[in-house]
């Protein structure tokens, strides 16, 4: 099955052109069938790759050149830059296959979600294409094609924000994604023109035989030049905070949550924004080569973890919740990554697709029972009216806040753990292991408060803005199956990283960081072992941790033990502080889009006076003149007759004067 | 004169045609005074060049009457700037 690997980026592809086509003639169930339908395939196809590359055994995964894409020259003046290639190694089974897989139930989803909305074929065709431009950023085998996937899912992140265009919001949310989105790009961007310049090749790795060597063939290249080995890395890292919205360009994320709810989930938290983590695991080994650059990372992850933890706190929009939740537990990717931690990044990002994804898909069964409510201070009770979206809701909480067995349990402790073993080496990385421990208390604390508001208490929403009664209901099946199996996916997602040591092995690593092993196993020597009995003291830490957090939620939000109004009243300029979002977004606006507007108001008035005015002066000019020559040509034949006699007699009297 | 004070295309010809004719006249006078052979010469041209410019001339005055019904040199003023 290995060989049909270009059928898995195919099918969506497919589905997208077909309805773009004849979506309009279609209807909506052919509609929906062909983008259910092409992405279930490639997820079909996808498992059977991945099954068949695990029993193949090969080290570095298996390449498919498909075709040459660009080269110029011949003989031995050939240069050849990039194919259209995909490589198939362990990292990218599991991202092909949390990609599809769960991009298949949110298409389901979808139809459903989606119903009642105009422009549903347009919808489904943005979706396919999100999906194939994923697949291609997660399955290319080169850094030119991966930059095209990479580029191809800020594209319809863009589209899909602004779905509902007509909604001035959406549309600035959309471009503030895409823009934001840029900044990060041009990182990406001047990276892959440093490494075309060092290595003089795209690949990720040579062909078979030795044929060709590719850039993680040979990572220390570099190393000559300190600077380039630290400013690739650097500059990798800027278009990681661009699309997994990271300290300091996040702001484009909670934004994000005007597209709808399935595109939320599908590209705003379990897909799209794991990008950047996908990234740095591919580009391991040149980070490995530079402690600075990790370092960097590990911080930024860990301050963004905290600081959006911080925010969702005090959010009153569910969606808006679970964004900056996304983009705390991002933060904690990120900070995997920093550490070292490759393939616990990768698990987390894994576990957190399911998890994460089932809340977004949830919270849109909330708000779809409820009319388009999205405000928590108009829910509560919900369990009553929509059972199954309630209990489902509760095992992506129980996931997130890391509750033992369940799939957040496992990829978050893993993370600590592998931060906090870094930290015995690297003392800063004990402070950065205590910055997200607490995060872990206070990601209980806000997810407590979100679950407590929304489905427990008396419900609060009876009357709508309109003065309309609203009655919540339950969703139809095409909604409630995804949300079923997305919970499954939530609680056994993390059996496959359970350590070792509690089944019994002998390995210090849990069966997924060996499964992920060849493709993102650090190089660095640094990585430190934990005794087991402080593995088991750290997660039971973090476990105490999650509990106060959602016990603290608890009395305040359940049993009404204390007046939350009160105790926000208490702390205004910390609660003040994250409802600004700590001013992020101020800051923005004031340092740079305020400078940016002056500097574009200022250019704008410089081309109205001095290009526009010289372009007006010319018109002016020959205007003028030719309405004073224009009395010469009235039309008259005995006029012209009269001008040729007076030249004429002129002439006469010239040849007279200077003969 | 007559060019430039008639108002009818034909009348303007016309003494377009008399200023060719006393050119002609004046040319063959000066030919005889001086005894020379090349102002007679001269004459032939311009009588050819006459010709053909009558035959061109009124060809177009009679396009003009025809899209115009009249011959008025002052309703000819198409190419007013």
């Amino acid at each position: 099955m290995l060989e049909q690997l270009w059928l898995v980026p195919a099918f969506p592809l497919l589905g997208a052109v077909a309805n773009l086509a004849f979506g309009r003639q279609l209807g909506r169930t052919m509609v929906s069938l062909i983008a259910i339908g092409s992405v279930a395939l490639s997820f079909f196809v996808g498992v059977n790759a991945v099954t068949s590359f695990v029993s193949l055994s090969a080290p570095h995964g298996f390449q498919l050149r498909l075709f040459d894409w660009i080269s110029w020259g011949s003989g031995n003046s050939a240069v050849h830059v990039a194919d259209i290639g995909l490589l198939l190694d362990p990292l990218s089974s599991v991202m092909v296959l949390v990609v599809s897989g769960i991009g298949m139930l949110i298409h389901m989803y979808s139809a459903g979600y989606m119903a009642d909305e105009p422009g549903y074929a347009r919808y489904f065709v943005y979706l396919n294409l999100f999906t194939f431009a994923m697949l291609v950023l997660v399955l290319a085998n080169n850094f030119l094609l991966m930059f095209v996937g990479w580029e191809l899912v800020g594209l319809c992140s863009y589209l899909l924000i602004g779905f509902w265009f007509t909604r001035p919001s959406a549309a600035a949310a959309g471009k503030k994604a895409f823009i934001t989105n840029r900044i990060g790009d041009f990182g990406v961007l001047i990276a892959l023109f440093l490494i075309w310049v060092h290595w003089g090749t795209f690949d990720f790795f040579g062909g078979p035989g030795g044929a060709s060597t590719g850039v993680f063939d040979d990572p220390g290249r570099v190393l000559a030049t300190q600077s380039v080995a630290f400013a690739i890395p650097m500059l990798l890292i800027l278009g990681v905070t661009g699309k997994s919205a990271q300290i300091p360009l996040f702001v484009w994320l909670p934004d994000a949550m005007e597209g709808p709810t399935p595109v939320s989930a599908l590209i705003h938290a379990a897909t799209m924004v794991t990008g950047g983590v996908y990234l740095v695991a591919r580009a391991h080994l040149l980070y490995d080569q530079s402690p600075d650059a990790l370092l960097t990372l590990a911080t930024i992850g860990a301050l963004t973890a905290f600081v959006a933890a911080t925010v969702a706190i005090v959010q009153t929009d569910i969606k808006r919740v679970l964004a900056y939740s996304t983009v705390s537990q991002l933060g904690f990717m990120v900070l995997a990554l920093g550490s070292g931690a490759y393939a616990a990044a990768v698990f987390h990002l894994m576990t957190h697709a399911f998890f994460k994804a089932l809340m977004f898909l949830g919270a849109g069964s909330v708000i779809h029972g409820l009319h388009e409510q999205q405000d928590l201070r108009r829910m509560g009770g919900l369990r009553r009216y929509m059972p199954v979206t309630t209990w489902t809701f509760i095992v992506g909480w129980l996931a997130i806040i890391g509750a033992p067995g369940l799939s957040g349990f496992f990829s978050k402790d893993l993370i600590l753990a592998r931060t906090f073993a870094r930290g015995l080496i690297d003392p800063v990385y004990l402070g950065l292991y205590a910055l997200a421990l607490l995060t872990v208390g206070i990601t209980a604390f806000y997810m407590s408060r979100m679950v407590f508001l929304a489905f427990f208490g008396d419900f609060r929403g009876g009357v709508d803005d309109h003065g309309h009664t609203v009655i919540p209901h339950e969703s139809p099946m095409s909604m409630l199956v995804p949300l079923i199996a997305l919970a499954v996916g939530s609680i056994v997602a993390g059996w496959i990283g359970v350590p070792s040591f509690l089944t019994g092995g002998t390995s210090p690593d849990s069966p997924i960081e060996v499964f992920l092993a060849p493709a993102v196993a650090a190089t660095g020597v640094w990585e430190g072992t934990l005794e087991h009995l402080t593995e088991i003291v750290l997660t039971g830490l973090s476990v105490m941790v999650a509990l106060v957090g959602a016990s603290l939620a608890g009395l305040l939000y359940l049993s009404g033990a204390v007046n939350p109004l009160a105790l926000a009243m208490i702390f205004r300029p910390i609660t003040r502080l994250f409802e600004a979002r700590w001013y992020l977004d101020d800051f923005y606006r004031v340092a740079i889009v305020g400078n940016l507007a002056r500097i574009a108001s200022f250019l704008a008035s410089f081309d109205l006076a001095v290009i526009g005015g010289s372009v007006t002066l010319v018109v002016r000019t020959v205007r003028g003149a030719g309405s004073v020559l224009r009395a010469s040509q009235a039309g008259y034949v005995r006029g012209y007759a009269v001008t040729m006699m007076v030249g004429a007699f002129l002439v006469l009297a010239a040849s007279w004067a200077f003969r | 004169m007559g060019v430039m004070l008639r108002k009818s295309a034909l009348t303007m010809f016309m003494s377009v045609e008399l200023m060719l004719n006393a050119v002609n006249l004046s040319f063959v006078a000066f030919a005889r005074h001086f005894g020379r052979l090349d102002g007679q010469i001269i004459v032939f041209f311009v009588m050819a060049v006459a010709a053909a410019e009558v035959a061109v001339g009124l060809a177009i005055i009679v396009d003009i009457f025809r899209s115009r019904r009249s011959v008025d040199i002052d309703d000819v003023n198409w190419l007013r700037g």
